[in-house]
This record gives structure tokens, C-alpha cells and sequence, in this order.
């Protein structure tokens, strides 16, 4: 039978042992941890599902507006946009919202529809949101106000965004980049001039796939920027200076050839070799052996589309012997131009390598 | 009154589609996969299909056979972003009757659309 009076709850926490005294403090240090914690989650997931809730209401909401004012022809514009601002522009998630929304809808529409939106945006006062979001400090929203500017063509005074082509974040200096570029009538590389950090890969890709898919003018003359203080710009312009065909910069190129900069000196060579430039082979063949390997593999691809086999000869003797990776590709240029000889070049190059000659 | 069947995933696009060529007079059901839109192939007779390449499930090439091989005679029009020219010539090789490509101006395939009815 069980003596209830050994079970005395009562606790006297002077009595208590210091080691139970601390481990009491934390556990009740712990649990009270645990418990803020557990609130937070519910807490936040709860702000969670009501700011969702609201952003597929506003969402819905705006489908409806957009659609009826795109393409209703009874929809009155006017008092429907006088309304629309009155009554559910009110808070910053709803304005973000919006924004999202006539983006998305300006990425899949072109043409008067699109033109409709940009008007429509103007009119809903979300520019001066978007110039007050490019201030706001937060890179992210830095980049996504440039990024609405640029994408809905609305024009703001130059010294707002040239303020952030050099910012620290790649991403800002890219929207800025992408700005310029899309409203630019004429010289849309201009901001290059006031660009003092470095243009990654993906803002060279960015920059070209713009100036090719968005920009309308004439085709800027790269070679102003090909003694700019940045070497990405630099090689940027070298390379843009083929893919557009500039045949009147090549004497402009050749100095590259004798560059100490690697980099430059290989899309000179690779510019001037698109550019199907023949006397380039005069230049490098004699100087072949000098040059980084980098450098030797970019004067053989050159080879291979601008000479001959007596071309490809003259770099053979200068072929370092231990090279294999040099040694290969030259004996591939060979078969390409001695197809006949194919199999006599590969059974040399097997007995060459075999023995280590 | 024309019915059209618009094969899209994009809900942005399927609203705007639906309400422009509702707005222009036609019977518009919408399917938002390529599954979906065999279910309603199978039970509906349509006079215009619009679809979408890009499709969960079953690609837009594959429903463009199926629609060939039973009902031959309905016109489709390809909406996709798509721009590469084998992709266009694919498409029209398998029988397409016009391919427009997004961004789209919802005025010229709103004609295009009625050009297509009207021939049919």
C-alpha cells in the first residue's frame, strides 16, 4: 500500500542543495526560451497566411482591374484608376503588389497593350514609390525599383541612377547597367565612361544580350572604350568590335597583339581571327614560342580557321616536346588539313608519344 | 458563337486570354495542362485551339499530334516564347496554323484569331 504522505510537494527552495537551485534557474531559463520560441513560429506563420491572403486578394483583384483596362473598351478609365488608388493603394503591400503584377503583365504583353501599362503605372503614382524604394537604402529594393524603371521605359534624371553604376552589390550595378542601356536612344554604353568597378561575366553577357534584344540605335563604336583604366571593359570592347562587324577598328586591335596583359592579348587574337583578319597570322606565328599557353592555343585555333598546313608547320618546330595538351591540338589542326594523311600523322604521334620523343 | 480552347500554365496569361476573346465574342474554356486539355478534347468539339509549346504533363508538341490524328480540321495557334527557328519550323511542320510569340500584342492575336474562325 502506498503511504501518500511520502509524496510532500511542497517545495522549500532554501533548503534545496545549490546544484538543484541552478539546474531549477535553467530549466525554467530554457523552457521559457522555448515557449517565446514556439509563439514566434506560430506568431509569424499566422502574419504569414494573412500577408498571403492579402497578396492573392490584391493579386486577383488586380488580374480583374488590368484585364478590364487593357482590353473593356465601357471600362472608364479615369474614375476606375481615381478609384483603384483611393482604395487599394493604401499600404506598402499593396503598392509592392501592384508593381509585381503590371511587371508581370508588361513581361508577356507588347505593343499598345504594353504601352497602356507603362501610362497606367504613371497614372497610379507608383513612380514616385519606385524613386522613393531607390532610396531606400536595401539593395534588393534598390535593384527592384531600377529593375521596374528599366523594364516599364520610364525615364528619370540620369544623376538618380548613375549613383549606383559603381555600388558595391553586382546586382544593383547590373540594373543600373540594364537601365542605361534600354531607355538609351543613341550611345547606350555611355554609363562605361563612369564605371570604375570591374564588369563581371554575367554583366558582359547581360550588356550584349540588351544591346542586341532592347537598344534600337545605331551600333555604338566600341573602340572609344579600348584604353579604358578597366581591363573587363577593355576586352568587352575588343570583343563587341567582331561580333559587330567593325572592320574599320582592326588597326585599332593589332597594338593588343603585343600586350602584357594575357587576357587582352587573347581576345585581341580571337577578335581579329572572327574578323577574318589574314595578315594576323604574320603577326603571331613568328612569336609563338614566347607567348603563355594560354595564348599558344588561341594562336593555333586562329591557325586552324585563317591558315594552311605551311601555316600550321611554322608553329610545329616551336612546339615544345613535353606540351601534350599543345601537341594534341596540333596534331588535330593537322589531320584537319591533311585528311588524306590521317592515319600516317596518327600512328607518328602514337610512336612520338610512346616513346616520349 | 465561336468555342475556343486556350492550353496555357501561366495564370496571368490564361486571364488575359480569356478575357480578351471572351470580350471579342467567343465560348472560351481553358485547360491549364496538356492532360487536362485531352480530358476536354475528348469530351468537346472546339472550332480554334491556342496552346502553349511549354505544358506539364504532356508537352504541346505531343498535343498537337493528338489533335491532328482527331480532329484534323481545327485550326491551332501556337503561343509560346519560343523563338528559335527550328522550334517554329517543328511546329509548323506538324500541321500548326499560326505561332506567336510571347511578349504577345493581344490585339494582333485577337485578329489572328478571327482570320483563323473565319477561313474555317
Amino acid at each position: 500500500m502506498v503511504n501518500f504522505d511520502t509524496f510532500n510537494f511542497h517545495l522549500d527552495l532554501d533548503s534545496l542543495p545549490w546544484i538543484m537551485k541552478l539546474n531549477i534557474v535553467f530549466a525554467l531559463f530554457f523552457l521559457s526560451l522555448a515557449i517565446i520560441f514556439f509563439i514566434s513560429i506560430i506568431w509569424i506563420r499566422i502574419f504569414k497566411i494573412y500577408r498571403n491572403e492579402k497578396k492573392r486578394k490584391q493579386q486577383s483583384l488586380l488580374i480583374d482591374f488590368l484585364n478590364s483596362y487593357l482590353f473593356d473598351e465601357d471600362f472608364d478609365k479615369e474614375l476606375e484608376i481615381k478609384n483603384f488608388k483611393e482604395n487599394h493603394l493604401r499600404t506598402s503591400l499593396e503598392i509592392k503588389v501592384t508593381i509585381k503584377e503590371i511587371l508581370h503583365f508588361h513581361e508577356n504583353l507588347k505593343g499598345e497593350s504594353a504601352k497602356d501599362l507603362e501610362t497606367l503605372f504613371n497614372k497610379l503614382g507608383l513612380v514616385e514609390f519606385t524613386l522613393l524604394d531607390l532610396e531606400d537604402g536595401r539593395w534588393f529594393t534598390t535593384a527592384r525599383a531600377i529593375n521596374a524603371l528599366s523594364e516599364l521605359c520610364i525615364e528619370v534624371p540620369n544623376h538618380r541612377i548613375e549613383a549606383y553604376l559603381n555600388e558595391s552589390r553586382n546586382e544593383v550595378r547590373q540594373q543600373s547597367q540594364l537601365y542605361f542601356l534600354k531607355l538609351a536612344e543613341e550611345q547606350p554604353l555611355k554609363f562605361l565612361d563612369k564605371t570604375v568597378r570591374p564588369l563581371t561575366t554575367w554583366q558582359q553577357i547581360y550588356i550584349e544580350n540588351a544591346l542586341k534584344n532592347f537598344y534600337k540605335g545605331p551600333a555604338p563604336d566600341f573602340s572609344q572604350w579600348l584604353y579604358h583604366d578597366l581591363t573587363s571593359v577593355v576586352e568587352f570592347s575588343i570583343r563587341m568590335i567582331a561580333r559587330y562587324n567593325q572592320f574599320e577598328n582592326i588597326p585599332e586591335l593589332i597594338p593588343f597583339l603585343k600586350s602584357k596583359n594575357d587576357t587582352l592579348k587573347r581576345e585581341a587574337i580571337s577578335s581579329l581571327t572572327n574578323l577574318e583578319h589574314i595578315a594576323l597570322l604574320e603577326l603571331i606565328i613568328p612569336n609563338f614560342k614566347g607567348n603563355s599557353r594560354i595564348i599558344k592555343l588561341e594562336i593555333l585555333n586562329s591557325v586552324e580557321q585563317l591558315g594552311n598546313y605551311e601555316d600550321l608547320k611554322k608553329i610545329g618546330d616551336q612546339l615544345a616536346t613535353t606540351d601534350w595538351e599543345l601537341r594534341i591540338k596540333y596534331h588535330n589542326i593537322e589531320l584537319g588539313f591533311l585528311p588524306e594523311k590521317k592515319e600516317l600523322i596518327y600512328s607518328q604521334f602514337m610512336l612520338e608519344k610512346r616513346f616520349e620523343i | 458563337m465561336k468555342k475556343i480552347l486556350v492550353i496555357e500554365d501561366n495564370p496571368m496569361v490564361i486571364k488575359s486570354l480569356e478575357f480578351k476573346l471572351t470580350k471579342d465574342g467567343n465560348n472560351v474554356m481553358v485547360a491549364h495542362d496538356g492532360r487536362e486539355a485531352m480530358k476536354l478534347l475528348k469530351d468537346n468539339e472546339f472550332d480554334l485551339i491556342l496552346t502553349d509549346l511549354m505544358l506539364p504533363f504532356v508537352t504541346g508538341n505531343e498535343l498537337i499530334s493528338y489533335i491532328k490524328k482527331n480532329t484534323p480540321n481545327t485550326p491551332i495557334i501556337v503561343l509560346s516564347t519560343s523563338t528559335q527557328e527550328n522550334i517554329i519550323m517543328d511546329a509548323f511542320n506538324m500541321g500548326v496554323d499560326d505561332f506567336i510569340t510571347k511578349p504577345f500584342s493581344p490585339n494582333e492575336l485577337s485578329l489572328r484569331v478571327r482570320r483563323l474562325l473565319n477561313k474555317n
